[in-house]
This record gives structure tokens, sequence and C-alpha cells, in this order.
């Protein structure tokens, strides 16, 4: 913001706001990440080629999904 | 760009000029009287919709139907979906008068946003490419972003305004992501080349990861089990008549681009995404359903189940046959008409900005006005999928498909959650009918009568005499169905 | 232009309750019009039984056919038409119709207009549902029924009304889309098969026709029959009701106004066996055999059971309402001996709970006005206070529990015939039924009638007015008629029980004579 708010506890809060928004663009990748590694590490391990990877991988979607839910829909609209 | 071209796009391009003239009308100070707002869309979603209907008549004497570097179709399933879209709109606008009128926002503004939103839907409608499918998704999303929080002051729609623009625009950003991958392995976003590249792969980890992000993008926007969760707080929260055009339009042209893309794009890969989807599907149905037995909230009640709705509509979607095509029309025709008059009805029921929200709300209302109590008892009984309404052929069709499919059991669960919905559904009918109750106003203008005639009629007409539906389904699906190499006999 | 009779009979009552709708508001004329309205159906459905020829068989069984096309591109007709078996059970229909709709007249004090338009929607619906001859339409109509009742229960009922009324809807409901199901498999295997799960069609088109699946359901393979029959399993044996899926009934019984129970009691209820000798039993003959001794097993627990928790009941409406599920046991006892004096008697039966328990419900109702009281603790020694109910209620109660010259005693007879007929221990357990029956049914009748009138509250009850007089003695007098002289029913009965144990059972004919005291299959 251009504006100077000058207060402390303000840059603290706005600083806040920015890790937990960029939260979400790191998550996904992890999460999916996790998600498909695990699958195709048990792929090899089970000879299941592709499906695990697939099946783990989705899951990891979902669960990145859920969490910028948890994220997104708390009171405030993602603010706080 | 020829003339050939600017044929397919003609009513995109009135209706772009004629929302752009809405938004700037009163800054020319032309008519800013606000009452005259509201004719001013209608009449411009007249234009639109004559002009659909004769673009697809002198596309029809061309060469093809698709075009303008094959992004654009203007085949009957883009018509149906259109002038279904259009109807909806035109709908919502009447519903929202007189909700405008009260509160102090400049209706202007209102409709030319429905208007966008509108020009964004009906690209969806058109889209066999996935960059003009991407673009009308998002030009739709914008506008749903920005009229889910026009009630500026009210703490409740930004709220749910900025939840749904934090949830969207991520789901967006995944879908997108999505298409790239299926780019990079396709080489192509035109649907109809990607479809014949990929009969030639048998199986690419990163495509089908691409076709999973781009599930899931998907399956957020018409709010399918696990991607869900916004649409209750986000129902709740926006002013009712946005409300009712998140459940039905926005749902609806979801289905329409989701249907395409899986029908002409990806139908090769059907094994591996349609158990995907059956999940997806079965979750949807059981989760939006069983959710829905406990809300006391009227718009809560109505997000479960859409939810529900929309694990019916993936049905249709998985099965890929043709039967599951015209189901997929039917039912979103079907559910559009529905939804619309019980959203109607809710708006009749106000007290100040938010209400007709709770159950009891309902109370006594076949004393107060027993013909919307009937006509409510109608639109239930056609979201529950119960003969002679029309939602029961839609369901019909959805059932037919998953069984000739094999998803026998999808079918069973389907079937079980339609009669638990009925539970939930029948909640209201008891409080409009057994109990007795409320003296609240009821606020009936012409504009809501009108919106809530025109649904029952569909809704009792198609369900005693569904022919003429169907026979417009098959016909409007006949493209479709083609590109996916489907059979019309014994499916696949 | 041929309208068709059957028409006729299905939408006069909807055409009544349309007029009553818009233009009667005075409850006294809406009152005597849709009495009319019901006794005009019920004179038109004895111009069908005047006109029905019980001597045809094979496929011209079924009678009064008017067909058109509804939704051609899927192969579903519009099509009407009954056989001996519809026959019986939509004279039942109009016949209990005038009488619910007779005894009202003192019952419902409150929004009569929509009381009166919903019985009559009602009789639209349940006429509709045994004319019908194509699924499609068949199942409209199965689930129109659902609506109209849910409403009568729940507006007009008890202090559980609306518990009673949800519990009924739900639990039908959800038997009817299995069903739906089913329909639809048998829809596809007629036509190109499922090929997802390698079943191969027989390729005859796009039909709903009843008649067509009639004729190829041996030939649908065992196991797909298996799941079909277990999707009209559910279906039916809901609406019948069968143990265990009969809790909805004493609910709903007890619950509803009078009208509302005699209509459950004698049309509903029929529905469910309806169903399985029209469907189940022709459609899939190797299925029925499998699952026979499972619901043979069923129906007589069935029996013995809704026996017993009868005699424990204090609620009279609640005792009528379990000893419908022994009876009902009974007749499909007798379906499923799958021979021709089996099923024949359980179509009459069918018939005979009808008029016998509508009765009943009939009488409880009366007394309830006059006292506000189903508690039998609440009563005793009427019969000396009001003769003439005293009567009729014997009467009634003794055709229920199947007296020779009754009613009730045709239909036990031949049940018993065509159990024993397949396994001698079956008769043997239907008739512990009987014993049973009439160990209630006459317990009941002391408690309530004999004895000394020893509460106050009794001493001064009115006997009966000359219109609920005229009701009982209506009923009365078909059951002495049918105890008596049975033979024109039996008659309507020779060629549709004959036609049905044809397709069930192929070979049975062949194999006469009939005592084979056998094992079963």
């Amino acid at each position: 913001m251009p504006d100077d708010n000058g207060d402390q506890e303000t840059k603290r809060r706005e600083a806040r706001q920015l890790l937990d928004a960029s939260s979400i663009g790191w998550m996904f990748p992890i999460a999916i990440g996790i998600g498909l590694v695990w699958g195709w590490g048990m792929d090899r391990l089970f000879g299941t080629q592709p499906w695990l990877m697939i099946i783990f991988g989705a899951l990891g979607v979902i669960a990145a999904f859920i969490n910028l839910f948890r994220i997104g829909l708390r009171d405030g609209g993602g603010n706080e | 760009m020829t003339w050939n071209d600017v044929v397919f796009m003609l009513p995109e391009i009135i209706l772009s000029i004629g929302a752009s003239l809405l938004l700037i009308a009163p800054v020319i100070g032309w008519r800013s009287k606000e009452a005259s707002a509201k004719w001013a869309i209608l009449i411009l979603l007249a234009i639109t919709a004559l002009s659909v209907v004769i673009c697809s008549n002198v596309v029809e004497g061309l060469p093809q139907t698709v075009s303008y570097s094959a992004m654009f179709a203007l085949d009957g399933f883009a018509i149906f979906f259109k002038l279904l879209f259009i109807t909806a709109i035109a709908m919502i606008v009447l519903l929202s008068d007189d909700f405008l009128r009260e509160s102090r926002y400049s209706a202007w503004e209102y409709y030319s946003l429905l208007g966008f939103a509108l020009i964004g839907m009906m690209f969806m409608a058109s889209g066999v490419h996935l960059a003009s499918i991407y673009i009308g998704l998002e030009l739709m999303s914008l506008s749903s972003y920005i009229l889910t929080g026009f009630f500026k002051n009210e703490q409740k729609s930004t709220e749910a305004a900025m939840k749904y623009f934090v949830l969207g625009t991520v789901s967006s950003g995944i879908l997108l992501y999505g298409i790239s991958l299926i780019y990079g392995v396709t080489g192509s976003l035109n649907l109809l080349t990607i479809a014949k590249a990929m009969s030639t792969i048998i199986t690419n980890d990163a495509l089908m990861f691409g076709i999973m992000l781009l599930g899931a993008g998907l399956c957020f926007k018409i709010a399918a089990v696990p991607f869900h969760v916004w649409t209750p707080d986000v129902y709740e929260g926006a002013p009712t008549p946005i409300a009712a055009f998140l459940s039905t339009a926005s749902k609806g042209a979801a289905v329409a681009i989701f249907a395409r893309i899986f029908y002409v794009g990806l139908h090769d890969f059907q094994l591996d995404w349609s158990n995907i989807l059956a999940t997806i599907s079965a979750l949807s149905m059981i989760l939006g359903n069983l959710a829905a037995l406990t809300q006391d909230n009227v718009k809560r009640m109505l997000a479960y189940s859409s939810i529900g709705h929309a694990g019916y509509v993936l049905l249709g979607i998985l099965s890929l046959n043709a039967m599951g095509l015209r189901g997929v029309l039917i039912y979103t025709l079907v559910y559009v008409f529905a939804n619309l008059g019980i959203w109607a009805t809710v708006l009749m029921l106000r007290r100040h900005e938010y209400a007709g929200e709770r159950v009891d709300d309902f109370e006594g209302l076949h004393k107060r006005a027993p013909f919307w109590a009937f006509a409510m008892i109608i639109f239930l009984l056609s979201l529950g999928g119960i003969p002679p309404t029309a939602g029961f052929i839609g369901k019909y069709f959805l059932f037919a498909a998953a069984i000739q499919s094999g998803f026998g059991w999808l079918a069973i669960i389907a079937v079980l959650m339609s009669a638990v919905s009925m539970f939930f559904y029948f909640r209201i009918v008891v409080a409009m009918y057994l109990r007795e109750g409320r003296e609240a106003e009821v606020a009936i203008t012409p504009a809501l009568k009108l919106v809530a005639g025109v649904c029952l009629a569909v809704t009792l007409i198609f369900g005693i005499l569904p022919a003429p539906l169907i026979n417009q389904a098959t016909e409007s699906s006949s493209w479709v169905a083609a590109r996916a190499a489907i059979l019309t006999h014994a499916g696949r | 232009m041929d309208i068709g009779i059957l028409n006729v009979v299905t939408y006069l009552p909807l055409l009544g309750a349309a007029f009553i709708l818009f233009f009667l508001s005075d409850p006294r004329k809406i009152r005597y019009f849709a009495t009319m309205v019901a006794a005009v159906d019920f004179g038109v459905s004895l111009f069908l039984w005047w006109y029905f020829d019980p001597t045809v068989g094979g496929d011209r069984i079924f009678q009064f056919r008017w067909t058109r096309d509804w939704i051609p591109s899927l192969g579903v007709k519009y099509d009407f038409g009954i056989d001996g078996i519809a026959l019986l059970l939509i004279l039942l229909t109009t016949f209990m119709g005038v009488i619910a709709i007779w005894s009202s007249f003192s019952a419902i004090d409150y929004r009569q207009k929509e009381y009166y338009v919903l019985l009559l929607l009602l009789q639209t619906g349940m006429i509709g549902t045994f004319c019908a001859l194509d699924f499609f339409l068949f199942y409209v109509f199965w689930e129109v029924m659902l609506v109209p009742m849910y409403f009568i229960i729940g507006i007009w009922g008890g202090p559980r009304k609306l518990y009673a009324a949800i519990k009924f809807f739900l639990y039908t409901l959800a038997g009817s889309v299995l069903m739906l199901l089913s329909i639809l498999a048998l829809y596809f295997f007629n036509d190109g098969g499922i090929p997802f799960l390698h079943i191969n069609g027989l390729g005859n088109g796009y039909s709903f026709s009843m008649l067509q699946y009639h004729n190829i359901g041996h030939l649908i393979p065992v196991s797909l029959q298996r799941w079909i029959f277990a999707g009209f399993f559910f279906g039916f044996a809901i609406k019948v009701p069968m143990f265990p899926f009969h809790t909805w009934l004493p609910d709903a019984h007890t619950e509803a106004p009078t009208a509302g129970s005699i209509i459950l009691a004698a049309v509903l209820l029929k529905m469910g066996t309806y169903g399985f000798v029209r469907v189940a039993l022709p459609i899939l003959p190797q299925a029925t055999l499998d699952w026979l001794p499972f619901i043979v097993g069923l129906s007589i627990v069935g029996i013995i059971y809704g026996a017993l928790v009868t005699l424990v009941q204090k609620d009279m409406k609640k005792l009528i309402a379990y000893s419908s599920v022994s009876h009902l046991g009974f007749v499909m006892l007798g379906m499923f001996a799958l021979n021709p004096m089996g099923i024949k008697g359980s179509v009459i039966q069918m018939i005979n709970h009808g008029i016998s328990t509508g009765a009943l419900f009939l009488l409880v109702g009366i007394i309830y006005e006059r006292r506000h009281s189903r508690m039998i603790a609440d009563y005793g020694g009427l019969a000396k206070q009001m003769p003439m109910y005293a009567t009729l209620f014997l009467i009634a109660a003794l055709s229920s529990m199947g007296l020779p010259a009754l009613n009730g005693f045709i239909g036990e007879f031949t049940i018993l015939l065509g159990a024993a007929n397949r396994n001698i221990w079956w008769a043997v357990f239907a008739a512990i039924g009987i014993v049973l029956g009439a160990a209630y049914l006459l317990w009941l009748y002391q408690r309530v009638f004999w004895g000394p009138l020893d509460n106050p509250a009794n001493k001064n009850i009115r006997d009966l007015n000359r219109r609920e007089l005229g009701l009982l003695v209506a009923l009365v007098a078909v059951m002495v008629w049918i105890g008596i002289y049975p033979k024109p029913i039996f008659d309507l009965l020779d060629k549709p029980v004959e036609y049905v144990v044809q397709k069930v059972d192929p070979g049975y004919f062949n194999n006469l004579p009939a005592m084979h005291v056998a094992e079963s299959k």
C-alpha cells in the first residue's frame, strides 16, 4: 500500500495477511506433489502403474482444495 | 475475419455493446431513471435471443457450424444452452427488480453485470476451444464475484463475495494449469484436435494429471463434492436474486462446458476418468442430500440440494452415451426452471433485504398465497424427480444413462438419494400446509408472478407431454454426440 | 372420437376434483358432489363389469384397450387395458371410494374442500395404476398416489400425523425408486442390452409394454432376473406390507383420518400384491422360484407375527392395522403357491380384505367420532347400548376371521387349498394364522361389546344414524354375497390366473393331476 499507515501494528498485520495469502501459492504444489510422489513410489513397489499415482494425486488435489476452503471461508473472507 | 465469422458471434457482439451501454447509461445522463433499466436489459435480452435464432439459421447454410479458427460452434448444443441462459437471466432480472428497488444500489450496473455474465455464459455454451471456454468462464465468474458483493454496505454480502473471489480465482488458476498440461501433451487447445491427438496416446501421466486438474476446477464450479464447501456460505451471503443466479444459470453454464469438454475432447480416456467422476457423483449426491436435511435456512438448504443435483448431472456426463447427453440437457433445463420458481417464492416472503430465509417463514403459506404454495409443491416435486413433473423426465434419462453404461450401483445411490431429498423438500411443504403461522407480509409483484407462472407451466407441461423437450434435446445434442463417436442405440 | 371407457373411469374423479377446486366452496355442496362423483364412477365400473368377457384367454384377456403414443422416441405408450384381476380391484376401488367419501361427512370439519379434492385425486391415481399396461405409465400413476395420501394423513390425521405421513411417504418412495431401476433394466434388456455388463439385449426396440415383457420374461438370464426381482421386491413388499418392511403401516393407519385408513387398507395395500401378480410373477419366472423360499418365509412370519402382535394391542386401530399385516401375509402365501387355486384365492382375499378391513376401520371410526377414544379399555358392554352397531361389527369381524358363509372364508379356504398343494406345512402355518385371527377378533369383540357397561361415558352413546347404517349395510351385503355366491368372481379370475401361471410355471398345466403334495421347489 503506498499509503503509509505508520503503525507497527498495522504493518505486522499486513505482513501476516500477506504470508497467509501466499501460503495458498506454495500449498498447492506441495500437497499435490506429495500425493503424486507417494503414489509413484507405491506404484513402483506394487507394480500397479499408473493407478496408485492417479489416486494419490487426486487425493493431493483434494487436500489442497480443502485447505484452500479452510483459509478462504474463514469469517472475514480470508482476510484474517 | 470475414462476415461469415462475425455471424457466429453476432449475438455476443450485440450483447456486449448493449451491456456496455447499460453500464455507462447513468453517466451519460441518458434516461438515468432506475425503472427504465429493467426494460432496457429485457429488450436487450430479447434482441440477443432473436439474433441467436437468426444467426443459427444463417449458419446452417454455411459449410460448417464450427468457425472462427475453430473456436466457436453454433450447433444445436450451443443454441439450446444460449437460449436457456438468456431466458434464465431474463427471469433473474424480473426477480431482481423489486429487490433492487427497495435497496439503494444502482440498477444499471447490476443489469449490465448480468449482461456481461451472460456473454461469458454464451461463450461457454459455444466454445469448442479451451481458450474460448476459459475466457467465457472467467467473464462469468468475475461478474459473479462482483454481483455477489453487490450490496456493498452489507457485511454478509461483501464477505461472501470475498470468499467466492478468493476460492474462485484459485480454482480457475488450477483449471488453467490443467488446460496448459493438456496443451503440452496434445499440442492444441481445440477440443477436436485434442480428441484426435488423444486417440493415439495410450497412457500419459501428465495428461491424466492435466485432466484431473481440469476436472477439479470444473467440479468447483458446479459445486461437486469435495469442492463444494464454498456453496452454502456464498449462497447464504449473496443477495437472494444473485443466489438464484449462481445456483441456476452459473451452474448450468459450468455443466455445459463440462459436457462439451468431456464429450468432445476427452472421450477417449473415458475408462480413466469415468470411475473418478462416478465417485465424485456418488459423494455429491450423498453428502449434498444428507447435509440438506439438517438445514434450517432455506438458502443453505437449497445450496446443499444443488450440490446433490450436481451429482445427478454428473451421471449424465460420466456415462458417455447419447441418453446421458440428452439427460444433461433436459435435466439442466428442468432444474433451472424449477429452481427459479422456488427462488421466486423465497423472494416473495420478504421482511427486509435478507428474508424468506428460514423454513418457518413459509408457515401457513397455503392460506396467505394458495396458488404459490401449490406452485412450490410442484417445483419441489420436480427437484425430487416425482412424476408427473418435468424433473422426473430429467432424472429418468440420467438414471437410464447410468444403467446403460453399467454404473448400476451409482444408479441405486442416485434413486435412493432422490427419495431422501424429498424429506427436506417436504419440510417446506409441511410448513406451508400443515402449520399455521406467520402473518408476515407477502410481497407479490407482477414480475414474480410471471416468473413463477412460467416456471410452473414449464415444469408441469413438460412433465405430462415431454415429447417436444426430448426431441429437441436429441436434436440439439446430435453434433456433440457424433463427435464423441457414440452410437445412439445401445450406449457405450 | 373414442374416448375409452377406462379413461372415463380413471379421470372422472380428477375432473370432479377440479370442479370442486374451482367452483365450489360450500362444504355441504362439496361433500354431496364428491359422493356423487364417486358413485357415478362406481356406476361406470359396474358398466365395465357388465361388458367384460371372462371367457377369452391368452393375450386377449386385457380388454377395453386404449392405446396412444405418448413419447415415441422412448417407446412410451399411453396404454390402458384391464383383465379380470384389474377389474376386480377397480370395482373395489370405486366402491370403497364411495364408502370412504361418504363416511367423511361428519368426520372432517375443517378444510373440507382440499380434503375431498385430495380423496378424488387419490381415486384417479389408484384406478390409473390398475389400468396401466405400459410400465412408464404404471410408474407415473404409482408415484402420483403418494402425494395425496401424504396430505390426507398429514393435515387431517391424529396427534402424530406429521411423523406418520412422512414415514409413509419416504418408505414407499424408497421402494418405488428401486422399482424404477428394475423397470429400466427390463427396458434395456428388451432392446440393446447393457454392453458394459456384457448383457446382450433382444433388439426388440424401445418399449415399455407390460405385455411385451410378459412374453420375453423367460428369456432374461437368471442372474439379471434376480436383480430385477430385487428391485420390484422392494417396491412391492413395502406396499404389501411384508415383514420386516411393515413398520410404516401401524403409524399411518392409526394417525390417518377414518376415510384415509379405509382407502389405505382397502386399496393402497393391494397395490403391492397387485404388483407381484401383474409384474413380478409373469415376467420373472425363474427369479420367482429362486426367491420363493425367502418370500414364503417372510409371509409366514408376517402371518404369525402379525397375529401375535395384534393380540396385545390396546388401540383398536392399531389392532386392525397389524391384523392387515397378518391377512396380507396370507395373500402373499396364496400367491406364491404358484398354482391357480392359490393365486385365485390370493386375489379374492385381496378383495375380501379390502371390504372386511375397510368395514372394520369404518366401525372404529364411527365409535371414535362418538367418544374420541380408540382404546379398548374405554369400552365394554356396548352391545346393550348400540345393538345395530354391535351386530354389524360382529358380522365384519366374522368376515375378517373367515367364517363360512361370509367372504373371508372363500378366500382363506382357496388359499389353503392352493398352499397345501405345494407344501402341506404352509397350510399348517396358515391355519395357525386363522386360529390366531379368530382369537384376536373375538377377544376384541368380547372386550368392547360384551360384559358390563360400566364406563359412564358410554351410557348414552347413540347408535348408528342412517348414513352410517347405509354404509355398513352396503359393506355387509357384499360380504354376504361373496360368501354365498362367489362364482362370478371365480369366473372372472379363471383366465387371468391361468395366464399368470402359464408365465411363471409353464410346465404346470402339463404336469397335472393337481394333488401332488410335492417337494417344495
